[in-house]
């Protein structure tokens, strides 16, 4: 009685080690090219491309007037004192495409159903859902809710619901909550290209595009590099003389 | 003696492979060198703090070296002390890393020379270009 009631119980625990298992991902089928692995977008790479001059941008009124009033912490005009940068003054996340914009690589997963872009500064990622519609009224978040396709070699993405208080990138440029991006992601030699539409009827007067390359990086364990605002603060106490409101800490 | 066809050397097979090693090659110092050219600028542009047309080079003793973000923070003092009297940033973490760093390439007490970006307006900064450590290994910041 006692042996059957053990080996009840032994199979029960077997048996849910056995569902508890976490399913395999699927591989991406040979059909679509693979985009997996890690890419890098220099600084100081003429051939990487990047956002459109700011003149060549369609800014609305409130977008110019809004991007006058900021003060970026690299660039020209740069003013890292009193910088205005939420990324830099708040610790924000980046969002997105800024994020790409970030020198660090970042890592693509790819399954049948997803497309995972991880990056490595401050471990941020986003997921593309491939294959489903779009949703009309999503969350708004840091780095947006986006759907994909395969169009052929390309890679179709359609986000939107993009938390305003963002800069799309390090210069101040401002956008909305009705931010709509859509991207073509494809190989292009040995490395990966992203044609990025920028739709914000408040933002923007007409679409324009920019062009991101990437080139391929050591595809090895990704590092550590989580930036915060007592990292922030910190530094600004320590080689800005800056009084900050809280105590610093290492 | 019977050799089989896969024992046979396929000439075509090896410029195959040695082509595909160089190719992954290639990447790999591709990336190394994209890694290595990373900014230690993407937290703040320089020109606003520190005066980038300028190189000092010093002797000075390691007072504290601090590895945190934004930056990697070494400190140094110039008369041999160990308060710190000069403040200095390194590239991020992970980039200097790349580079050959640690968190124990320096300690506080070791020798060493500077070579950095001092900073503007008299401040007792600065954003090193490369330090020789007390063993006599030169690093890149």
């Amino acid at each position: 009685m006692i042996r059957h009631f053990l080996m009840f119980w032994i199979a029960v625990v077997f048996a849910a080690a056995a569902c508890s298992k976490p399913a395999e991902a699927p591989a991406p089928t040979a059909a679509h090219p693979n985009l997996s692995g890690s890419w890098v977008r220099p600084l100081r790479d003429p051939g990487v491309g990047g956002l459109p001059a700011l003149n060549e941008i369609p800014l609305t009124p409130w977008a110019a007037a809004k991007l006058k009033a900021e003060r970026p912490a690299a660039g020209e005009d740069q003013d890292f004192a009193n910088t205005t940068d939420p990324s830099l003054r708040y610790a924000d996340p980046n969002g997105y495409p800024r994020i790409s914009l970030h020198p660090m690589r970042f890592k693509i997963i790819q399954t049948n159903d997803y497309v995972y872009q991880l990056w490595e500064y401050n471990q941020n990622w986003r997921q593309i859902a491939l294959n489903v519609p779009q949703d009309p009224d999503p969350a708004i978040t840091w780095y947006g809710n986006a759907v994909g396709k395969w169009e052929g070699d390309t890679l179709v993405v359609d986000s939107i619901g993009y938390k305003d208080s963002t800069w799309l990138d390090a210069r101040g440029l401002p956008h909305t909550q009705d931010l709509h991006l859509t991207e073509r992601i494809h190989r292009m030699g040995d490395n990966l290209a992203f044609d990025i539409t920028f739709e914000d009827p408040g933002a923007f007067t007409k679409p324009w595009t920019a062009h991101l390359i990437f080139r391929p990086s050591p595809d090895g364990t990704m590092s550590e590099n989580i930036y915060t605002i007592s990292d922030e603060l910190r530094f600004r106490e320590r080689f800005l003389n800056q009084k900050v409101n809280i105590p610093i800490r290492r | 003696m019977t050799v089989s066809k896969s024992q046979i050397p396929n000439p075509k097979a090896q410029i195959k492979r040695s082509r595909c090693w160089d190719l992954r090659f290639g990447i790999w110092v591709l990336g190394f060198i994209a890694l290595l050219s990373s900014s230690a600028f993407a937290h703040h542009g320089a020109a606003s703090i520190y005066d980038m047309g300028k190189e000092t080079t010093i002797k000075a003793t390691v007072t504290e070296f601090v590895w945190t973000n934004p930056h990697v923070e070494l400190g140094v003092s110039t008369s041999g002390g160990t308060k710190t009297d000069l403040l200095l940033e390194l590239g991020s973490p992970p980039n200097i890393r790349n580079r050959g760093w640690s968190s124990r390439t320096v300690k506080a007490g070791d020798v060493i020379t500077v070579t950095f970006h001092p900073g503007l307006r008299g401040a007792k900064i600065g954003v090193v270009m490369k330090v020789i450590t007390a063993d006599g290994k030169e690093l890149q910041a």
